[in-house]
């Protein structure tokens, strides 16, 4: 091939390569998501292009590898179970046609299995005994003594834990998404990182081909 | 269409592996110099190709173009498609475990779709060429997707049920994939037709 006509493909192929590749370098790669609360697993598949994982096969193994859960995911690909025991999760969707992907969920992210508590049973003192009708005062409202007393401060300290808790990691829950799909994109540089591998290969290719020919020659 | 890690059993990846290794060894002998930079440039427009994403209805399909690769490279076409599969692998394109199972899946399709390119000097008609680039394009997906059937069929899941689905999603495929390796190789006609590969009927020839 001669050398304006390889300069000729050569540019011609990056230039189509660049432009079609400048807004959307995706893959076509299934990632899984998944997060706890209490003891409900929320997952969700996704392909790297933002298309949700609809109508696939969900499996969650437990360390041991046995099966804990499993199911079908929504036409938004998710999926929500309850675990059972808190361990650590290999939560696998298949999408079909040879697309798979795995998370592995710590048994440190699932929660003890309580939602927030009711407050304890509050001390409410009982209302003084019926008065006799003959002896019914005007004051009928009844002073009632101490309703509700104050609690033990180690409960509420651990409640509002509790509560601060679910509150944050609803809020971040959204971010934390996000930065797993941004992890999980094929950006325009490792594309071109891609093809800068190629071309440096088959450089040394041609290289070393290049010095066995020249050595063949002598 | 790239299998991912886990799915398909244990003798179905040595398979790949073996397979793999026997079109290797058959199409890369005695690689000429001058072939390196075609090569090349093909294997990355194969492995950027394969990242461009065309929505379609409630997923998204993405090009492939072994047929094109067969059709520009003729039986180095495995090669520059084995090595994009394996660098598509480390990019989480593709498991790792079944790199052997895809390079013969797209490889294969891309050698089958050259033995299509070389039948047009069988006949003798007016744009045979385009036609011909057509339907190297489509059948060359259609060789892959009958491999992806077969390689899930080792994973226990009902053959039929899989087979009509993996064949339904690539009809379409292969109609655009036809097309537009049909596309292509009008355009290549008019602006380097040198560039298409097995200008002789002989397919040993590249």
């Amino acid at each position: 091939m001669s050398g304006i006509t390889f300069r000729k493909v050569v540019v011609s192929a990056l230039l189509v390569a660049s432009a079609l590749t400048s807004s959307q370098a995706l893959a076509h790669k299934l990632s899984v998501f998944a997060y706890a609360e209490g003891n409900k697993v929320f997952v969700e598949g996704y392909f790297a292009d933002g298309k949700k994982a609809q109508n696939s096969n969900v499996q969650a193994f437990d360390s041991a590898g046995k099966v804990v859960a499993q199911g079908t995911t929504n036409d938004k690909g998710q999926y929500l179970f309850e675990v059972p025991k808190a361990d650590d999760l290999k939560i696998v969707i298949n999408a079909g046609m040879g697309h798979r992907g795995e998370y592995m969920l710590p048994a440190s992210e699932l929660g003890d299995g309580t939602d927030t508590a009711e407050p304890p049973a509050a001390h409410i003192a009982e209302p003084p005994a019926a008065q006799p009708a003959s002896q019914q005062q005007a004051s009928v409202d009844v002073p009632k003594p101490e309703a509700v007393t104050t609690q033990p401060t180690a409960t509420s300290n651990e409640q509002l834990e509790r509560v601060v808790h679910k509150a944050v990691n609803e809020a971040i829950m959204p971010l934390v998404r996000e930065l797993d799909e941004t992890r999980q994109k094929n950006s325009l540089r490792d594309l071109l990182g891609g093809v800068g591998f190629i071309f440096g290969f088959m450089g040394l290719f041609f290289f070393f081909k290049a010095r066995q020919q020249g050595s063949d020659k002598q | 269409m790239h299998i991912s890690d886990g799915i398909v059993s244990g003798p179905v990846v040595t398979a790949g592996f073996v397979g793999a290794a026997v079109l290797a060894a058959a199409t890369m002998r005695n690689i000429e110099l001058e072939e390196i930079p075609k090569i090349s440039v093909m294997t990355a427009v194969f492995f950027v190709i394969d990242f461009i994403h065309v929505p379609f209805v409630v997923s998204s399909i993405h090009l492939i173009m072994n047929g094109l690769v067969g059709i520009i490279l003729g039986k180095r076409a495995f090669m520059a498609i084995m090595i994009g599969v394996v660098l598509q692998a480390f990019f989480g394109f593709g498991g790792v475990s079944v790199i052997g199972v895809n390079s013969v899946m797209l490889g294969g399709g891309a050698l089958l779709a050259y033995g299509i390119w070389q039948c047009r000097h069988l006949v003798s008609f007016a744009n045979r060429d385009i036609l011909f680039g057509g339907l190297a394009g489509a059948l060359g997906i259609f060789f892959s997707g009958c491999i992806l059937a077969l390689a899930l069929l080792s994973t226990g899941e009902a053959f039929l049920v899989t087979a009509k689905a993996v064949l339904g999603y690539h009809v379409i495929l292969m109609i655009i994939e036809g097309a537009v390796t049909a596309a292509c190789v009008s355009f290549l006609l008019k602006t380097s037709p040198h560039l298409l590969a097995g200008q002789q009927p002989s397919m040993t020839t590249g």
